[in-house]
């Protein structure tokens, strides 16, 4: 798959490719996190559904991602959707209640047509955030997101370990990825035993090996003139109309939607 | 077939197919979307102090000796790699460690506050665990419960002069479980039900997410005691220089 760090599994490189790249990304933030909040406070399946849509078309057509390879990036969510859903569309009870349900000894597994209904609307809403998420990961790289909170005013210390700790995480997993070839060419992984004692002592490694590097990297920083602020260069990435105005006429048609399908009483919009 | 039959089967065929997914076993994270706005921001005005007294902390670390921002970024990132790397289960589904019980005897639990929430932030957005929107609910969970507890027991542990592998399991298992206890009550007063209110509903999320997590609290217990037998084999110098060995205190 192409979103590998030599075998890891990362978003980001997709940031790397993405058409979408170049548009300024605190503005990409701020509307992301607009569109976020109002998916959740409408609450309303019509436009959740719209904003699913629009974020595929955004992140496969505008961004030019592979469809197929935008879908998979749902898989890692799905687990908790499906458990979480579980719990919020089904009750336990001692007595009968509910529209269906289910004997076990003296306890009820109950659920009924509402229980349902909001259930499906809220796995619709989660999926219309996730790809609002999504499309903001999938289109900036998360340098770029670190940044646009320091110009947001974040302490700079904050902004520093951030930045490097996005650095080192690369590091440590390469390393990572060598002491677990090395392991698994010698049977470390042969049964669960000896993988917990294999797992285990490459944990206490890469920490070693962790504490050593962050030595010979401040050496290394102060090589270069480290003085306590840590400086890195952003590109300057301008802000046009154009994005503002599809910005904002995505928001349009979202209260338009809402409006209307309240208005008409279209099935589950309340 | 009846109409229970029908249902019964049903449920058979959906609890079936849930096995059949690549599951994964950090499903503890809260998605995006799923908390209602108002308990996405009391949640996280509810981390703030926590969040606060961490930056504090961190910053009086820094600027009495400005060589430690490296060694706290590297934990940081310590922390992320050991809540991504895939552990060793019984059942083959894929599952994650949260590390941040083995942080929490490490660094102490105000400066993992901190590196918690960044973490947080990378998770959402390298690998689209967890959300912008639930980061407040899922910092308080993960980066301070689970933590406070974590080292509050092995403080507790060392005092009563229960043997160090012992106390270690039990700060890293009661640290992990009570973050899933947390998780599930953090759902259950967004979604209480109708009869039974909260408890009820907090009862129903443990249930449903105990099969999942509950060995994996274990195996992360088990997998903290193993990483710090080797840390302590291998790495006495370095555990000293973070304050390990004098009883992991900041």
């Amino acid at each position: 798959m192409a979103h590998q760090h030599g075998g890891y599994y990362s978003i980001d490189l997709y940031a790397f490719h993405s058409k979408l790249k170049g548009i300024n990304p605190e503005f990409k933030l701020i509307s992301a996190l607009v569109a976020l909040i109002l998916t959740i406070t409408l609450n309303n399946i019509y436009v959740s559904a719209y904003a699913f849509i629009t974020m595929f078309f955004v992140s496969v057509l505008l961004g030019g991602m592979d469809a197929k390879e935008y879908l998979s990036m749902f898989i890692a969510p799905f687990s908790f959707i499906v458990l979480a859903s579980i719990g919020i569309a089904l009750g336990l009870s001692f007595h009968e209640s509910g529209d269906f349900n289910l004997k076990l000894g003296s306890l009820y597994i109950y659920t009924s047509k509402a229980q349902i209904v909001m259930t499906l609307k809220l796995v619709i809403k989660v999926f219309a955030c996730v790809s609002i998420m999504q499309s903001l990961i999938l289109s900036t790289m998360p340098y770029e997101i670190i940044n646009a909170l320091r110009n947001m005013r974040l302490p700079k210390l904050l902004v520093e370990l951030m930045n490097l700790i996005y650095r080192f995480i690369f590091i440590l997993i390469e390393s990572y990825m060598n002491m677990q070839n090395s392991a698994a060419s010698r049977l470390g992984y042969r049964n669960f035993k000896t993988s917990m004692t294999s797992f285990g002592n490459i944990a206490s490694n890469i920490l070693i090996v962790s504490l050593k590097k962050a030595n010979a990297y401040y050496t290394a920083m102060e090589a270069r003139c480290f003085d306590g602020d840590l400086n890195f260069l952003q590109d300057e990435k301008r802000l046009y109309g154009k994005n503002i105005l599809a910005v904002f006429l995505f928001v349009l048609f979202m209260f338009f939607i809402w409006i209307v399908s309240l208005k008409l009483k279209f099935p589950f919009s309340v | 077939m009846k109409r229970k039959e029908k249902i019964f089967m049903s449920l058979a065929i959906l609890f079936a197919f849930s096995f059949a997914l690549p599951f994964n076993g950090n499903a503890m994270h809260i998605m995006e979307g799923y908390l209602p706005v108002g308990y996405c921001v009391a949640w996280g005005l509810i981390s703030l102090p926590f969040l606060i007294a961490g930056y504090l902390s961190i910053k009086k670390t820094v600027s009495k000796d400005r060589r430690t921002i490296t060694l706290i970024a590297m934990s940081g990132a310590f922390v992320f790699v050991l809540s991504s790397l895939k552990i060793p289960s019984v059942t083959g589904s894929c599952s994650h460690m949260t590390g941040t019980g083995l942080a929490a005897i490490l660094f102490g639990p105000s400066a993992v506050s901190i590196l918690g929430i960044i973490v947080l932030i990378f998770q959402a957005i390298l690998l689209a665990h967890g959300g912008l929107t639930t980061l407040g609910a899922n910092t308080f969970s993960m980066a301070i419960a689970g933590p406070f507890v974590s080292f509050a027991v092995y403080k507790i542990c060392k005092k009563a002069k229960v043997s160090d592998n012992i106390s270690i399991f039990l700060a890293a298992f009661l640290g992990d479980l009570l973050t899933y206890v947390v998780t599930s009550f953090q759902l259950a007063l967004a979604y209480p039900m109708k009869e039974g209110g909260v408890m009820a509903s907090a009862g129903k999320f443990l249930l449903v997410f105990a099969p999942t997590q509950v060995p994996l609290a274990i195996i992360e217990g088990l997998l903290t005691v193993v990483i710090i037998i080797g840390l302590r084999t291998y790495a006495q110098s370095e555990l000293k220089e973070i304050g390990f060995l004098e009883g992991g205190a900041n």
